[in-house]
């Protein structure tokens, strides 16, 4: 099961919470796309970067560490979760993520 | 005892509010609350803007004229309150401007915006647009004639990129909003494209612009401290500015908000300290940096924010991006009484200034030649 951000859902995602933030913010995302699909069933979700013009991290955080924060645990998200891009320059967005979704769970065992 | 009918007892009791309004409007004015109202509450009220509009060359003047536009926004609503039904004119000469910065126009224009969102219809302009004046062009450009209304050139205004002068700086049209809107951003970053053709939205550039917005949304205008002037929501402003020459392109956002230092707390004690001394020998000397400094700098280091979750506070990382991304790129952070310039990737410098500016003004300098090679480079 694969989600393409740029292509499902925004080239220019921006904000945390919707709706105030705005309409392609990190809640959005994550409550439309990313739990639902981890929750349908037990396949692998793949998330491309590929497409979208940046990340602010506010998205980013929202979207991924919020994951760990909505009650999905670290260790099956590493198992059913995988960030994929083919641009160089997106690599460290990947980094970025686990790093969020890690610093959620140190959060959440605090 | 006299007989008193309903009609005539409904009139008395009119009258007798009537009377205790204007007295309370009165009172108002001796005590300084309501400066601009006139006694009579009536006629044209006027104020001048100065020659130079400039927070680097003219602070004091132009600050001065900012702060009579956000008066009059609250006399609007003062008066709206007392007297709903008397109109009351307000002439904001602008005859006399010669010269204006860019972050001075987007303050005027967002000011003139807000006065739009508050007086509606009664805010028309009267007059010629000159293109001849540089000021006036930019101005125009931003879409200030067209907010107040100026009916009689709103075909013009419309087509502001057709009418761009040689010499002139060039501009966006002013854009606003309340959130991060997916066709608010993109109209933003297409508008930019029509002043800087190379101009390509990189995600430094989407980073630090979302954030920005996100700042003025999130933290700019929080309910704990109420606000001097009437605010049309927690908005934003976005402008993008291109010089004469085309060697330096400006983007900028900005909030009518608190400012910096009063939404961000102050943490630890080295800061407390310095916050404290900068209070304390203000004006004495400028060794020690006041105390809008030390917050507008500490709000630049990362992973800091006012509402102290940890998962928060990036935002200003993001902010500062395009300045270590594009070569001889500049931001500069005005807000309250203080502006700081980052540069060179990680120089900081302060300045005090001595009035509050009205919110907090987020502005990336980037050198046009600067940017493209930073393009080719993200492109490879």
């Amino acid at each position: 099961m694969s989600i393409s951000i740029a292509n499902d859902f925004s080239r220019v995602p921006a904000g945390r919470y919707h709706p105030s933030d705005g309409n392609k913010s990190g809640e959005r995302f994550r409550s439309e796309f990313l739990a639902k699909r981890l929750l349908e069933s037990d396949e692998r979700v793949t998330v491309s970067l590929d497409g979208v013009v940046g990340f602010p991290s506010s998205f980013l955080e929202e979207a991924f560490g919020g994951l760990v924060r909505a009650g999905f645990k670290y260790d099956v998200l590493r198992k059913r979760l995988k960030i994929v891009t083919t641009e160089p320059r997106k690599q460290r967005y990947v980094e970025q993520i686990w790093q969020y979704i890690r610093d959620a769970k140190e959060e959440a065992v605090a | 005892m006299r007989f008193e009918g309903t009609a005539r007892k409904a009139k008395r009791l009119r009258l007798a509010s009537r009377r205790a309004n204007k007295a309370k409007i009165r009172k108002n004015i001796h005590s300084g609350g309501l400066k601009r109202l006139p006694e009579k509450f009536r006629g044209v009220v006027r104020f001048q803007c100065p020659k130079n509009l400039s927070i680097d060359d003219n602070f004091s003047e132009s600050l001065e004229f900012f702060t009579e536009l956000k008066e009059l926004s609250r006399q609007i609503v003062e008066r709206r309150r007392f007297r709903p039904t008397t109109p009351l004119r307000y002439s904001i000469g602008i005859e006399n401007l010669e010269t204006i910065s860019v972050r001075c126009a987007v303050i005027f224009a967002a000011e003139i915006d807000r006065l739009r969102r508050i007086a509606g219809d009664e805010l028309i302009y009267q007059g010629r647009i000159e293109d001849d004046n540089e000021a006036i062009s930019l101005l125009r450009q931003l879409g200030v004639f067209s907010l107040v209304g100026n009916r009689e050139d709103v075909s013009t205004c419309e087509n502001g990129m057709d009418r761009v002068v040689q010499g002139h700086r060039t501009a966006i049209q002013l854009m606003s909003g309340l959130n991060c809107d997916e066709d608010k951003l993109i109209g933003f970053y297409r508008s930019v494209q029509k002043i800087f053709d190379e101009f390509q939205t990189t995600d430094f550039v989407h980073k630090g612009v979302a954030e920005a917005m996100l700042n003025a949304i999130n933290h700019a205008y929080i309910s704990k401290f109420p606000l001097k002037y009437p605010s049309c929501g927690k908005r934003w402003w976005a402008a993008a500015v291109m010089n004469a020459s085309e060697t330096e392109f400006k983007v900028i956002i900005y909030d009518q908000g608190h400012g910096i230092a009063k939404t961000l707390p102050i943490s630890g004690l080295v800061e407390s300290m310095e916050v404290i001394a900068g209070r304390a020998l203000q004006g004495v000397t400028k060794m020690i940096d006041s105390p809008d400094e030390v917050m507008v700098k500490a709000a630049l280091e990362a992973a800091r924010t006012r509402t102290g979750e940890d998962k928060r506070g990036k935002g200003f990382k993001d902010i500062q991006a395009p300045v270590r991304e594009v070569r001889g790129a500049r931001l500069r952070i005005t807000s309250g009484r203080a502006q700081v310039t980052l540069q060179n990737g990680y120089d900081t410098f302060s300045l005090p200034l001595k009035h509050h500016i009205g919110g907090t003004l987020i502005e990336w300098v980037f050198p046009t030649q600067g940017f493209q090679e930073r393009f080719v480079e993200v492109a490879q």
